[in-house]
């Protein structure tokens, strides 16, 4: 674990960069932005949003507003994190209002993330989010190898090789609406799975 | 393991919710009652995916910048014109046409008169001409002692 987000030497590296990025160091901002973005997108935005193009959009808008008021914010005690955390959840709940308001669906998996995610606090984890990411699909690869070999296959058909329902059901020799109701039952017996095996924080 | 029901017949309910989610997820249509499978779906989404690749990641971020640098070029432009804009508004209002001297109020009718109207809406009308009268004379000599004109 590395130093964490409110320590000296991490507080210092950043005030250095915000203070270059407000007289327009780019330079500086790349790597706020490199340090920030990747937990950002990870942690905060896509388990709310669950959409990535969505989730794109609000992370470019979070460092929009950073850049924008970028003047404003002085505190040299508290990270900037806590901050970029706060203007992306208030644009998170902008999204589901307007989204709801178009009838449209966003999926929030925060609740199934969490027993499985480690907090963010030190900028290492910050850097390390793709291992992370590469943690959370092993907890996936598990639970789907514990469902049927019909259900997991019904899903890496669907969601990993992104194949349309109707080839789907093609290559499992069934009629549309059935492979649905396959998948529909599979996404059930996952989740179900996932909640058995991951009942507390971090435990399994 | 257990083989589950995937073979089973599946109910009307079951169906409609298959059907459901299928829409969710091609045509982005709301599905409530498939609210939990849809969170499933995402969550298997993004442990396929992962974080945002390095491409998008830089898109990202050239949005945030290129956008920033819009807003700033319109605020240095557009706060010198709305201030020009605000200066001109106090200096029309300051030197501008002058206002219309104040209107002279017409004379207020006194208890006489009003007790003659309500009387006359009583049908007991022999004093409100008379009344109206003096009310007349009055607001005339108003109006002639401030604008000067004729009765």
């Amino acid at each position: 674990m590395g130093a964490s987000f409110n320590s000296e030497e991490w507080l210092r590296w950043e005030q250095e960069r915000l203070h270059a990025a407000r007289r327009g160091d780019r330079g500086a901002f790349d790597e706020l932005y490199r340090a920030f973005a990747q937990p950002l997108f990870t942690q905060i935005l896509m388990p709310r949003l669950g959409e990535r193009a969505t989730a794109e959009d609000v992370l470019a808008d979070t460092f929009r507003v950073l850049l924008e008021r970028i003047d404003d914010f002085h505190s040299e005690t508290t990270s900037i994190w806590f901050w970029l955390a706060r203007v992306a959840m208030n644009k998170i709940t902008d999204v589901h209002r307007s989204q709801s308001r178009k009838q449209r669906a966003l999926s929030n998996f925060e609740t199934l993330l969490e027993p499985v995610r480690e907090e963010v606090v030190s900028p290492r984890d910050a850097l390390e989010q793709a291992a992370e990411a590469a943690s959370l699909k092993a907890n996936v690869i598990e639970v789907l190898a514990r469902i049927h070999p019909r259900y997991r296959r019904v899903i890496e058909l669907r969601l990993v090789e992104e194949r349309p329902r109707e080839e789907c059901a093609k290559e499992l020799d069934v009629k549309v609406a059935t492979f649905d109701v396959v998948f529909l039952r599979a996404v059930r017996a996952f989740r179900t799975e996932w909640e058995q095996s991951y009942n507390g924080k971090g435990t399994k | 393991m257990a083989m589950d029901e995937h073979d089973s017949k599946p109910t009307e309910a079951e169906l409609r919710e298959a059907a459901a989610l299928a829409r969710a997820l091609d045509e982005g249509e709301v599905a409530l009652t498939t609210a939990r499978e849809l969170e499933t779906v995402a969550l298997l989404h993004f442990a396929e995916k992962g974080p945002l690749d390095a491409v998008r990641l830089q898109r990202a971020q050239n949005r945030a910048w290129d956008e920033a640098q819009k807003r700033k070029r319109f605020v240095r432009w557009a706060m010198p014109a709305f201030a020009f804009a605000a200066a001109a508004a106090v200096l029309i209002m300051v030197v501008g046409p002058k206002r219309h001297p104040d209107i002279t109020p017409l004379p207020v009718p006194d208890t006489a008169l009003l007790r003659a109207q309500a009387a006359a809406m009583r049908g007991e009308s022999s004093a409100l001409d008379a009344a109206m009268l003096r009310y007349r004379e009055r607001m005339y000599e108003t109006i002639r002692r401030d604008y000067g004109g004729q009765r």
